[in-house]
């Protein structure tokens, strides 16, 4: 009922939309580089180990990951990609090498990318630990041609990470159109679209190949009668708004070419809104011991980076997907109070499992924290809140001398894998900011 | 092809020069295996340790080398062959 309400809604109001598509408009005089490397882990791997190279490999998931999380060049070709289960690309490609990720080595390779970057410029944004845009526009007029400039820094890239580890170069007006044709001409390749050329573009790409656009989006659109960009840039600014708030205003853009998002550099950029970590397991998981494990090495992995950055959360995600129902449970609980520790992290993801056994068996777990919040927790009159707090600084003190998983909550043990690190953008970030000056260069 | 981890103390012969470490040999299982190149060089922490990463070629075959600057000593870490 309320779909096709939706539905001749979104006819009526495609009938009213009156908008002229104007080229003009689009016009942005910024000239901004999306760095995409090309399968940087993997790439990575097969630079430091030579034996590698022009084989079909992939780095697997940290711990027992079940997943790829890069594969090779070669291995694409064979129909191999991020997220393929690893049973899926043995079948695809049987003499695939797998290798575990070796996250200090990505984080230091960025770290020296984006050393190379913001010798060019300091408007250098990291996007993930494998893509950052540059605003180069004033770069431009000194080098006449961005062809040009990119073919540099490419060039410089290349001498300072290694032959194998190569970028594709997306060159456009702004960050959205910029991030989407860096994925034309792949590997190592560069695409520049000019303002001109943007009306032409936009007949030719659908809504989800746009960075910020996913499938529950796309639903939406599709219910207003949106198939196409174009149909997007067309569509009513006020009633997009409507049906998206702030949100709307940026698609409609969007659908025009039009995206007025600076180039921030790292130093400038908000705090993190939310702070998740997720494992898919290697096979179904039957034993709930075992899940509450790795329920429990996720709470301290979102506890760890949470209190490093000195915040508490208040809002806890719990998701649990089964084998045979990847949509799962979960749900969204928020406290009164802010808290910061692995355990009451913890208490509050149990909320959402059952309360014994499994109903089925468990392929990935999810948990993450909003709500972030900074300062002093409030001096607790209970006396044993007191001695949880002093137990997890002793804790994270003991571990940040010794190394992770020195000391922890017996649950965590109950799961074998090895010990994983922080995700690739929060270390990048972290080690970006604070341990810059400290990295070694042999 | 084959990767495996080894994790085991080994003797390095290196070069410390211009803030610059550089692995030039290592004695393994008995055997001496001279450094052709080092591939990729990274740094990384346990705790409060600092650990030096080295990938270098020897004879063919691919290491990962570890030094830990607090115990000044070297690992082998991992073999690709």
């Amino acid at each position: 009922m309320v779909t096709g309400f939706r539905s001749s809604l979104a006819v009526s109001l495609q009938a009213q939309a009156r908008v002229a598509f104007a080229p003009d408009e689009c016009e942005d005089k910024r000239t901004i580089f999306l760095l995409d490397y090309d399968s940087f882990f993997a790439r990575c791997m097969q630079q430091a180990y030579p034996p590698l190279r022009g084989k079909p490999m992939a780095v697997r998931g940290p711990a027992s990951g079940a997943i790829i999380i890069a594969a090779s060049t070669e291995a694409k070709a064979r129909g191999i990609k991020t997220g393929t289960p690893l049973s899926e690309a043995k079948a695809l490609c049987p003499n695939i090498l797998f290798v575990p990720p070796d996250m200090d080595m990505y984080v230091n390779i960025c770290t020296k990318s984006l050393r190379v970057l913001t010798g060019y410029t300091n408007l250098v944004e990291p996007f993930s630990i494998d893509e950052a845009f540059m605003d180069v526009t004033d770069l431009v007029e000194v080098y006449g041609d961005p062809h040009i400039l990119a073919q540099n820094i490419k060039r410089d890239l290349r001498m300072e990470l290694g032959d194998s580890v190569t970028c594709s170069i997306g060159i456009g007006p702004n960050k959205m159109l910029a991030k989407l044709v860096s994925h034309f001409h792949k590997p190592d390749g560069i695409t520049h679209v000019r303002p001109s050329e943007i009306p032409e573009l936009v007949k030719h790409i659908s809504l989800i190949d746009i960075c910020g656009i996913g499938p529950r989006v796309l639903k939406r659109l599709n219910r207003l009668g949106i198939y196409t960009v174009e149909q997007l840039g067309r569509f009513p600014r006020e009633l997009l708004v409507r049906e998206f708030g702030v949100l709307g205003n940026l698609y409609w853009l969007w659908g025009r070419g039009m995206d007025l998002s600076p180039v921030t550099p790292y130093h400038q950029q908000e705090d993190e809104k939310s702070i998740g970590h997720t494992q898919t397991m290697e096979k179904p998981v039957y034993n709930r011991a075992e899940v509450d494990g790795v329920l429990m090495r996720l709470c301290e992995r979102v506890g760890r980076r949470l209190r490093s950055k000195g915040f508490m959360a208040r809002t806890f995600h719990l998701w649990i997907s089964f084998q045979d129902d990847p949509g799962g449970i979960g749900g969204r609980h928020t406290l009164p109070h802010a808290v910061d520790s692995t355990m009451e992290i913890y208490a509050e993801a149990q909320r959402f499992m059952p309360p014994y056994g499994l109903p089925r068996p468990i392929r990935r777990v999810s948990v993450c924290v909003s709500g972030l919040c900074r300062g002093e927790m409030q001096l607790s009159l209970v006396e044993d809140r007191v001695k949880k707090q002093r137990l997890q600084q002793m804790m994270d003190a003991v571990n940040d001398k010794y190394g992770e998983l020195t000391v922890a909550p017996a649950a965590h043990f109950k799961c074998n894998d090895d010990i994983p690190r922080g995700g690739p953008v929060n270390a990048l970030r972290k080690r970006y900011a604070v341990d810059n000056k400290d990295a070694l260069h042999p | 092809m084959s990767q495996s981890r080894v994790h085991e103390s080994v003797d390095v012969y290196a070069v410390f020069m211009h803030g610059q470490v550089v692995p030039r040999a290592f004695r393994w299982a008995g055997r001496t295996y001279q450094v052709d190149v080092v591939n990729q060089k990274w740094a990384g922490r346990n705790g409060s340790i600092r650990l030096y990463y080295f990938a270098v070629t020897a004879a063919g075959n691919a290491y990962k080398l570890c030094f830990n600057a607090q115990e000044l000593d070297w690992m082998l870490e991992e073999v690709y062959m």
